[in-house]
């Protein structure tokens, strides 16, 4: 990776969490300064999480056919902007803030799969960045403290080093490769489904203890460095190695040992190793339809509203389902390695 | 073509703030009785002077229709945008 790529990808991943950020804290500080209730906010939330998640495939697919990755992260960060002078209405705040959430979302989404197009160190980083921010969002919301000054600067530092910092994705125009892959069909609903019910398990999970806001933060930060690491050792290992390493170890210790705090960090933090391989894996086989691709996992995420469940409180539920996304990933991965044995890390 | 982005991405976002500041104008605009004109939350009720109750809102009068349909012109305004790019990158 050059030092203008890596420039670009930590600069765009900052810019991640600050819209993360931004798009949580203001919902939460615009409804508190209008004294909504929690039901009024969370419908907000609601509201915000399907704009902002919920369009991302629509959008992905209107930029990869016009192929305006750049312009769509340029008017995204525009409209978050436009949700902080909002700020005086909530409903215009979730509005603004959610689409351009997800007009960020898909470009920078799409850059981070384009820089080193088999890896997944990129898209592990500009993803960890989005649960900081987001998590860091849902503190000074509910804490209702407004830092406005200094919110105002972080939003229009990322305007302005979007605008001097254009993405350009490389030239990959139809998607033959996937023709040339038997059983495509059921490796992508495989992945889908995996991603679907690690989306479950990653939002709908309540620790009993994540209340407390340092514990709240240090679980962000163990799913964030477990997204990095784990992007790291797939592509330094291979793919398989990483999620049988990891994830099997991880998820008998989430079930069981959640009110344990440090058990349940560390599983969080192995838990998290293997998110960036089926989007790599996706985006490689939807070659050219990146931001599609990045909408689409992305709107996976609304399946949290689907389960909403605690894990914890059901963990025989809990135990075959995660099991069964695991085993899911894997079959995929296995299914695609042969076609992708030059480019692709997965078995090694 | 760097120019036109930039004149492009000023132009949405002037034409958003002209949107702001109408809003923000008819937030502030005092109604006959001394009221505010458009009042985006209801008062809280208080009891005995010191405890505040809150209660939920109905739907719409959360998101109020004319959000919607702002929502809708902003969805509109930035697919346009997207599309008038493109095909002034292929000039």
């Amino acid at each position: 990776m050059s030092r203008k790529q890596l420039t670009t990808l930590l600069g765009y991943s900052l810019i991640h969490g600050v819209m993360d950020f931004s798009g949580i804290a203001l919902i939460w500080l615009s409804s508190k300064s209008h004294a909504l209730v929690g039901h009024d906010i969370l419908i907000l939330t609601v509201l915000y999480t399907l704009l902002a998640f919920g369009t991302q495939p629509l959008f992905g697919l209107l930029v990869d056919k016009l192929r305006v990755s750049y312009e769509s992260v340029l008017i995204g960060v525009l409209l978050m902007l436009s949700a902080f002078f909002l700020f005086a209405t909530p409903a215009l705040v979730v509005i603004f803030a959610g689409l351009g959430s997800a007009l960020f979302h898909i470009g920078a989404g799409s850059m981070s799969l384009d820089i080193l197009p088999q890896k997944n160190t990129p898209p592990g980083i500009f993803s960890a960045f989005g649960i900081l921010g987001l998590t860091s969002g849902i503190v000074v919301g509910t804490a209702g403290v407004f830092y406005y000054g200094l919110h105002l600067a972080l939003l229009l530092l990322a305007v302005v080093f979007v605008l001097f910092t254009p993405i350009t994705l490389s030239d990959v125009e139809t998607s033959k490769k996937m023709k040339n892959i038997p059983h495509s069909k059921l490796i992508i609903t495989l992945l889908l489904i995996a991603i679907a019910i690690r989306a479950v398990y990653g939002l709908g999970t309540v620790f009993m203890w994540e209340s407390h806001t340092v514990y709240f933060l240090a679980l962000a930060l163990a799913v964030a460095v477990g997204k990095i690491s784990g992007a790291i050792f797939a592509d330094r290992y291979s793919w398989l190695k990483t999620i049988a390493l990891s994830v099997f170890i991880a998820i008998p210790i989430v079930v069981f040992f959640a009110n344990i705090y440090l058990a349940a960090l560390v599983g969080t933090f192995l838990f998290s190793f293997a998110f960036a391989m089926p989007l790599v894996a996706l985006s490689n086989m939807l070659a050219g339809r990146k931001a599609f691709v990045f909408g689409l996992v992305e709107f996976m995420i609304l399946f949290q509203y689907v389960g909403g469940i605690s894990l914890i409180s059901q963990p025989w539920l809990a135990l075959p389902l995660l099991i069964f996304s695991t085993v899911a990933l894997l079959l995929a991965l296995r299914l695609l390695s042969p076609y992708f044995k030059k480019t692709l890390n997965i078995t090694n | 073509m760097k120019k036109l982005k930039v004149l492009t991405a000023s132009v949405l976002m002037l034409s958003m703030y002209v949107v702001i500041f109408t809003q923000r104008v008819l937030a502030d605009m005092p109604a006959p009785d001394g009221e505010e004109y458009h009042r985006t939350s209801r008062p809280t009720p208080i009891v005995n002077g010191t405890t505040e109750i809150s209660e939920s809102k109905p739907f719409f009068e959360l998101i109020e229709p004319i959000h919607i349909l702002l929502g809708v012109v902003v969805v509109l305004v930035v697919i346009g945008a997207l599309f008038a790019i493109r095909k002034m990158r292929k000039k």
